[in-house]
């Protein structure tokens, strides 16, 4: 009990040092911006790139930022995983220099970075990738976690060969389920228009077709627009919608689910999602339409349990009714609404 | 294009369909690359207040009243053309003759497809006939010819049209008097415009003189507007003779004379205000006296310039990014030659830069007092992050190792948790891989906050120390 007491109190020490209470810093908040946050360019071997990048400190006090390299990849939901620089076997780090590891940006201004990008004579064909990531130094050493903003600049580079081959396009696009989702009734409880909400709960669900759409070739493509079309052959609601896809980019020997929902869709519905994804203009993966069907069981639920309950009352009273006018005076009490016939 | 676009190249979709393509960012311009022809529109005109758009090649002429009129010594050819023009290939070009002497051996009227004195078409008047005439190394040759009577002293309009292998000349006099000569041959395909006189008597002079406005008409790059003159006489050709920067075809802009200036544009090309956009463009230049400029015009009058190119200058590819004024609705894209020489254009785009920013609320969550007994401690709304975007961004989060006092005592990053307010959702541990907090749509400029919630769990494992313990979170926000 003593050594519980101890390591009691030295937590409390520990974790108290310079505040008392759990509390958010009262810092002025950090805000920065990176342009362009995505670099895409194809070159050859032996060719010499460079560009500029700016960083925006949109804040009212200066920071100061670091500036660093490191490789990345993209998760099928879309979450950038950073490693260090010239792990990954395509990673464009080994041939990237920048004009500085440290830019001091004043207060509503923006500073800029030069990065350089030598491609080796050797370099393999392919797609080859690289991050700068603009990370805020600025430190608040009082609270138990700090925080630190970062953006981060992507870049695909398509190495060819000089004639121009060499980089293949190659995709397909699968979806993978049409999900049909309502809000819970905790958000009803934690929303701000309840009725509306409410109402959203009962009649409006969402649609989403979770498309996967995978890089086989061996240069990144870009889906700059296209989307999935939610047609009914059946609805209680409104009879379809157009949803755009998201303006992502699909690095090789990658798969990424792109959801498209709609919202407000029919309470009651039998449809189909037919999905386009366009890498550009005028071309676009093919994606087999999948069907979906709307039913609305809590409505049903809401609806029907009440119901249920109102026949069964009346049933069940209707057979006492008839039970209390054949067996006399077996009633447990008299009901205000009929006579016993026992009064007198 | 090199640099910035993505390789065109082949699409084998579900291992059995080619097709050719490239990938790349929305383009906001229209027909880009100049390679969809439009319709036909006035390509060069000039009314001769001066010969400045003139390079007399052979002979002499002598100007006067907005005319121009042949030397016209016994044995010689008079030649002028438009300098600068001699990428014009398909097109017509339209000028007043006036013949001052009319005899077989004296031909004058319209040149077109002009390569040097000793090789060009003429489409001319001669005695008793309307000529489509080939110079070919110096031999004249008529190639086709209808009978016409053209008078000394009345004036005839003369149009010659090139398409293809066809050379086609009208003449149309007093009275209406119309003949049409047409010849089919492919001896030039591409060269200058101009106008010709030649007289073949040693002995007598004979001259014609040629009156404004001459003009030439051709098709223009379809989206773009046809060529505005804003100094002097410059000339425009949708150009299909020197290899393009890609595809076949490019926009140049020639001017003769140092004074010139002219463009052409696509105006009220949608836009938003406060946005990053990035133009591009690649120019070459040849002789270029004054500047051949690419430059984005807001609709409040804000101007970006691309590049000012002069001299010679292979192609180029140039690029720049500016943020529109937060007024703007739309963004013309000028293409534009100040001064003499020639500046081709192509490859154009105009796409929003992509961006993304982030703002977090705070600098810092401070857990104060906590002690196993009462954990697990709950953090509400620890931070806000706010990311900002014009396209689809995601935000994630990293720890940047366990919590440590400083000391060498540690524990781990785990005992910290995340979930997104409101959200009922259980708490994530922090790990030292990003982990995915939130993605989403455009968002400028207001941006979409992410308000998070931390939860810390410390056990009687976890170690005491007189120093507080700390860890960093890295927030980072990307455009993926």
């Amino acid at each position: 009990m003593r050594r519980l007491t101890t390591v009691l109190i030295l937590a409390a020490m520990a974790l108290a040092a310079g505040s008392s209470s759990a509390a958010a810093s009262s810092r002025p908040p950090i805000s920065i911006g990176v342009a362009p946050s995505k670099l895409q360019a194809n070159l050859v071997p032996g060719q010499h790139y460079t560009t500029d990048l700016d960083l925006y400190n949109k804040g009212a006090s200066p920071v100061a930022v670091d500036v660093y390299l490191q490789d990345y990849s993209i998760s099928s939901d879309s979450a950038v995983v950073f490693s260090q620089p010239g792990t990954l076997a395509t990673s464009a780090a080994p041939w990237s220099t920048l004009s500085t590891d440290v830019l001091h940006v004043p207060a509503r201004t923006r500073r800029e970075v030069r990065l350089s990008v030598d491609v080796p004579q050797t370099a393999a064909i392919g797609t080859h990738t690289l991050a700068v990531v603009f990370r805020s130094r600025q430190t608040n050493t009082d609270g138990t976690v700090e925080y630190r903003p970062a953006v981060a600049s992507l870049m695909a580079a398509g190495v060819q060969n000089p004639d121009g081959s060499g980089l293949v396009l190659r995709g397909r696009a699968v979806t993978r389920s049409v999900d049909v989702s309502w809000i819970g009734l905790s958000d009803v409880w934690h929303a701000s228009d309840h009725t509306g909400a409410l109402m959203d709960w009962l009649f409006h669900p969402t649609v989403t077709a979770n498309v996967e759409v995978q890089n086989t070739g061996n240069t990144f493509f870009n889906i700059i627009k296209g989307g999935t079309a939610f047609t009914t052959s059946f609805a209680i609601g409104d009879r379809g919608q157009l949803v755009t896809a998201p303006s992502y980019t699909i690095l090789p020997d990658s798969v990424r689910t792109v959801r498209m929902s709609w919202t407000g869709a029919p309470t009651l519905a039998r449809g189909s999602a037919a999905t386009r994804i366009y890498y550009n203009d005028t071309s676009y993966l093919p994606v087999q339409p999948a069907s979906y069907t709307v039913i609305p069981w809590h409505l049903f639920t809401v609806v029907g349990v009440p119901l249920v309950l109102l026949v069964g009352w009346r049933v069940v009273r209707r057979r006492r009714r008839h039970r209390g006018s054949r067996g006399g005076g077996r009633s447990a009490a008299p009901s205000p609404w009929m006579s016993t016939g026992a009064g007198g | 294009m090199r640099l910035t676009a993505v390789a065109a190249c082949a699409l084998l979709v579900g291992g059995c369909l080619l097709l050719p393509a490239a990938a790349r960012a929305t383009n906001l311009i229209a027909n880009p690359g100049f390679e969809t022809a439009g319709a036909s529109g006035t390509m060069f005109s000039d009314t001769l207040p001066d010969m400045a758009a003139w390079q007399v090649t052979s002979g002499n002429y002598t100007l006067a009243g907005g005319s121009i009129t042949s030397q016209g010594s016994g044995s010689s050819d008079d030649l002028a053309v438009v300098r600068n023009s001699q990428d014009y290939q398909d097109g017509t070009l339209t000028l007043t003759a006036v013949p001052l002497a009319v005899a077989p051996q004296l031909t004058g009227g319209a040149v077109v497809r002009y390569q040097d004195a000793n090789d060009f078409y003429l489409c001319g008047l001669t005695k008793n006939a309307l000529v489509v005439q080939r110079r070919l190394a110096g031999n004249d040759q008529t190639i086709a010819s209808t009978s016409y009577s053209p008078a000394a002293g009345s004036s005839y309009a003369l149009t010659a049209t090139a398409t293809g292998t066809s050379i086609s000349c009208k003449a149309v006099g007093p009275g209406g008097a119309t003949a049409t000569a047409t010849a089919t041959d492919g001896s030039f395909a591409s060269g200058m415009i101009g106008v010709g006189a030649i007289n073949s008597n040693p002995s007598q002079t004979r001259q014609m003189r040629f009156s404004q406005p001459v003009t030439m008409t051709a098709a223009g790059p379809e989206s773009w507007s046809g060529l505005t003159v804003a100094a002097g006489r410059p000339g425009m050709i949708l150009d299909h003779v020197a290899p393009a920067n890609s595809g076949a075809s490019y926009l140049q802009l020639f001017g003769g004379s140092g004074t010139f200036a002219g463009y052409s544009q696509q105006a009220s090309i949608a836009a938003a205000g406060g946005s990053s956009y990035t133009l591009t463009a690649a120019i070459r230049t040849d002789a270029v006296s004054g500047s051949a400029r690419v430059l984005a015009i807001e609709s409040g009058g804000t101007t970006t310039t691309l590049a000012s190119v002069s001299g010679t200058t292979a192609w180029t590819v140039y690029s720049t990014t500016f943020v529109t004024q937060p007024g703007t609705t739309s963004v013309t894209v000028r293409l534009r030659l100040d001064g003499s020489g020639r500046a081709s254009f192509d490859d154009l785009a105009l796409a929003i830069t992509p961006s993304v920013s982030l703002a977090l609320s705070v600098g810092s969550v401070d857990f104060g007092s906590v002690d196993p007994l009462s954990s697990p401690f709950a953090q509400a709304l620890a931070v806000n992050a706010t990311t900002t975007s014009n396209t689809n961004w995601a935000l994630s989060v990293q720890g940047t190792g366990n919590f440590a006092d400083g000391t060498g005592k540690t524990f781990p990053l785990g005992r910290l948790g995340w979930r997104v307010n409101g959200s009922g959702a259980s708490f994530t541990p922090f790990t030292t891989t990003a982990q995915s907090v939130a993605t989403g749509a455009a968002n400028t400029p207001a941006g979409t906050g992410t308000p998070l919630d931390f939860q810390l769990q410390v056990t009687y494992a976890d170690p005491s120390s007189s120093q507080p313990f700390q860890t960093t979170l890295t927030y980072v926000a990307t455009t993926p």
